[in-house]
């Protein structure tokens, strides 16, 4: 009987190797799949623009530059695009935080008359949209055209990150909130002494939901914001891989530029910079995001 | 994706029926705008005009081109740019909205459907009355195609660079074409193919001896057969006129089988690169620089960057040559005239207040279009041989960005003065010298004209890039013999009706016969 335990203790012990031995080799090839590319993409970055051209580079640049790079930087609007990223990303979290939270507290809690009623409102909203032209007209009216706000304010109420944090609320220790009550705190203060305090995980899920949203936005820059001093990364960027005239008319600057620089190795530099601060960012957070998802899916 | 599709043809639809109400609406507006030419002139003040245009990597307003252009016309400009994607709806919702822009800058498609729908002013009245000169800047046929057809122009357009420029052509490794045995360039299309077999019997599978095709962004060859090898069997285009004035497509031409054939004979005979029907451009470009390729069909566009490549593997400029529009065996050559739209410049109806300092700036434009297009002699560039040659890097750091800040030209000298771009280096300027100054003097009869590219009919207009895409396919998989002409000419047919071909056919053909009979 002792022996028939540990033969399948060890029988169970060689298959959950065997299982982790095959989950670590799908990991490194799904790694690879994933970096080489990249790697590709960096090496072209920081090479030779005749070297791109005969086709030497791979993984590693060859014959190393750093004029691209000078020249995205000091000779096109990518700072100036980045920054505009910056503040939309970084305005446009606090302000769907301030909402969303907001919101999603008073549908956790049980008392509320019509919670039901509000969320499905809210589901509705989620569904359905109004369209791009009504969208378009109502931004225009309010005289937004051509400000950050175009961008910032329509993202702002996201239901699903709002549910999301209503249902982390939901599982938080009702004890400790009524005790708060109990002591005089008011909704605010309950809100913000003892429910946020008890919440960074989900509140780190959503900002990082949130921030990739803003960051990646394209449609709403481009549709809304047409001054050049007011365009962002990724409306850039699809400028910049349409406009290779001007980029090679401004590589043949000097007979020591042609070659130096091809269309690809800029294109390349301007990519390799643009996902610098989200690669930079997500690790950080990454720890939240996994939990936040795992605990609001909880209840709901 | 059909949600999608969906959804944008309904946003469409939306954006249309909106500029068709505004155009309704201001139809009275419109006539009051346009009023008399006693009426129209330009403000006392000089307004700030908005302008908003096509897709840029920089902020247009901070560029030195713009400061020279706002110095030289008096008139403060605010550029704004439309996204490289998203362009028409982002287009469409911002005109058919409230809006403040004076000017704006339109692709083919773009225009077809804003003046379709009455949302640009008519401008010949305040032409007449603040810059006549205008007229004279662009032919006849190019005006018309943008009027309607009572001739009432609704856009200043920007043609292409150069009228006759033998746009497509192909780069030669001299130093290999040496070593076996060949000195001299092809003229005829027969010398052309005992050069390509010579080259193949010496090299065997050493080399692609011809990569291809080539279809830059900008300018020169639209198609996947090269218009300079497709030039020695008569053909010149998608559409073309036949000898009695009847409008043909490529395809029914009476050497199409025979030009298709010719290429098909190269292919199967390992002399065109083997991934003639999947190459990109970029592809072609790189075959060619990492010396994979003997020949390769090319463009100007990324000539320098290609032989900066080569260079570095010890070649000179010695070892590179072009050949230009090939002749047939009995002198056939033809090769269409690269004149064509870039852009259009218009002024929305619902805008109009400034219409007219907005034709004075235009104009004050052209009249300092020299300075605005290339620079200071002595300090931006010399003149040599009658050509602009610029002076490096004073040029590029000041002049680079004018080319997207030139709205409208006097072509006759914008020609000239855009041949600066060209003279930057050796190589750029020799392909240009060889293959279109040496075809402008030497036979300019090879030119045919472009007669369809001012054609503003709008099936062809909006639906000749769907049907081009087709043809072009189907040329790809001919050349690489996965496509058959006795039995597939009938799915290209198919094709052909399925895209509106026979009613761009008739189109086509009432534009000719207005413009050319």
């Amino acid at each position: 009987m002792k022996d028939k335990k540990m033969k399948n203790k060890k029988i169970r012990s060689r298959s959950a190797k065997q299982v982790s031995f095959i989950a670590n080799l799908m990991c490194i090839i799904l790694l690879i799949l994933v970096l080489v590319p990249v790697l590709h993409v960096a090496a072209l970055a920081f090479s030779r623009g005749t070297a791109q051209l005969a086709g030497k580079v791979y993984l590693w640049p060859v014959d190393f530059q750093i004029e691209g790079l000078k020249m995205v930087m000091t000779q096109t609007g990518f700072l100036r695009s980045l920054l505009n990223s910056i503040y939309i990303t970084v305005v446009g979290v606090v302000i769907s935080l301030v909402v969303q939270i907001l919101f999603a507290y008073p549908l956790s809690r049980p008392k509320l008359k019509g919670r039901n009623f509000l969320t499905a409102v809210l589901a509705i909203a989620m569904l359905f949209s109004g369209g791009l032209v009504p969208t378009y007209m109502v931004i225009n009216g309010l005289g937004l055209v051509n400000t950050f706000w175009a961008v910032i304010l329509p993202g702002a109420m996201s239901t699903f990150n709002m549910l999301l944090i209503r249902n982390y609320f939901e599982g938080l220790p009702e004890g400790v909130i009524e005790s708060a009550y109990i002591d005089g705190a008011g909704d605010l203060q309950a809100l913000f002494k003892v429910v946020l305090p008890m919440s960074t995980p989900i509140i780190s899920t959503v900002s990082l939901l949130t921030a990739i949203s803003y960051w990646n936005s394209y449609f709403g820059p481009s549709i809304y914001l047409t001054e050049g001093d007011k365009m962002t990364l990724q409306v850039f960027i699809r400028n910049l891989m349409a406009d290779t005239q001007t980029i090679t008319e401004q590589l043949e600057r000097t007979e020591e530029t042609i070659g130096l620089l091809s269309v690809t190795t800029i294109q390349s530099v301007v990519t390799v910079l643009a996902a610098v601060p989200m690669i930079a960012i997500y690790p950080l957070c990454q720890r939240f995001l996994k939990q936040g998802i795992t605990i609001g899916s909880e209840k709901g | 994706m059909k949600k999608r599709v969906l959804s944008l043809i309904l946003v469409v639809a939306m954006a249309v029926s909106m500029l068709m109400a505004c155009g309704k609406d201001n139809k009275e507006d419109d006539k009051a705008a346009s009023g008399t030419n006693t009426q129209i002139k330009v403000a006392d003040v000089k307004p700030t005009l908005k302008l908003l245009g096509s897709s840029s990597t920089a902020d247009l307003n901070d560029t030195i081109e713009a400061k020279v252009i706002e110095e030289a016309t008096g008139y403060t400009v605010e550029y704004h740019g439309l996204p490289a994607e998203n362009a028409n709806q982002a287009l469409m919702l911002t005109l058919a909205n409230d809006n403040d822009y004076d000017l704006v800058t339109m692709n083919q498609n773009q225009f077809t459907t804003l003046r379709a729908n009455g949302a640009l002013l008519a401008l010949n009245d305040y032409i007449d009355a603040i810059a006549p000169e205008l007229w004279d800047c662009i032919s006849e046929d190019a005006w018309k195609g943008v009027s309607d057809e009572e001739g009432n122009v609704y856009a200043l357009p920007k043609l292409y660079s150069a009228e006759t420029e033998v746009a497509s052509f192909m780069v030669v490794r001299m130093d290999l074409c040496r070593k076996a045995g060949i000195t001299e360039l092809p003229t005829t299309i027969s010398e052309f193919k005992n050069m390509l077999v010579t080259l193949k019997n010496y090299y065997g599978d050493q080399y692609i001896i011809l990569s291809g095709p080539y279809n830059p962004a900008k300018t020169g060859n639209r198609m996947n057969i090269p218009m300079n090898i497709s030039s020695a069997f008569g053909i010149y285009n998608d559409w073309m006129v036949d000898k009695d004035g009847k409008v043909i497509y490529m395809t029914e031409h009476e050497n199409f089988d025979e030009m298709m054939t010719f290429m098909n004979d190269l292919y199967k005979e390992g002399i065109i690169d083997i991934d003639y029907a999947s190459n990109s451009s970029t592809g072609v470009d790189e075959k060619l620089a990492s010396g994979k390729a003997i020949i390769a069909m090319n463009s100007r566009e990324t000539l320098n960057t290609t032989f900066a490549t080569l260079e570095e593997s010890g070649l000179t400029e010695n070892d590179i040559e072009y050949i230009g529009a090939l002749h047939g065996d009995d002198g056939t050559c033809t090769y269409m005239q690269t004149a064509q739209y870039g852009a259009f410049t218009g002024i929305p109806v619902k805008n109009a207040k400034n219409a007219a300092d907005s034709i004075a700036w235009i104009a004050e434009k052209v009249k300092n279009q020299e300075l605005i297009a290339i620079g200071e002699e002595g300090v931006h560039f010399n003149w040599v041989d009658g050509y602009p040659v610029p002076i490096q890097p004073k040029f590029t750091d000041e002049r680079n960005k004018s080319s997207s800040l030139t709205h409208f030209a006097d072509m006759e000298t914008y020609q000239i003065q855009f041949s600066a771009r060209l003279q930057k280096t050796e190589i750029m300027w020799k392909a240009y010298t060889n293959c279109t100054i040496a075809a402008n003097e030497n036979e300019p009869e090879i030119f045919v004209p472009a007669y369809f590219a001012y054609c503003n009919s709008e099936t062809y207009a909006t639906g000749n890039t769907a049907l081009l895409k087709s043809l072009n396919d189907y040329i790809a998989l001919l050349v690489t013999g996965q496509r058959n002409l006795d039995s597939d000419m009938k799915t290209f047919n198919a094709d052909f009706e399925n895209f509106g071909g026979e009613d761009m056919r008739k189109e086509l053909q009432a534009w000719y016969d207005a413009a050319f009979k």
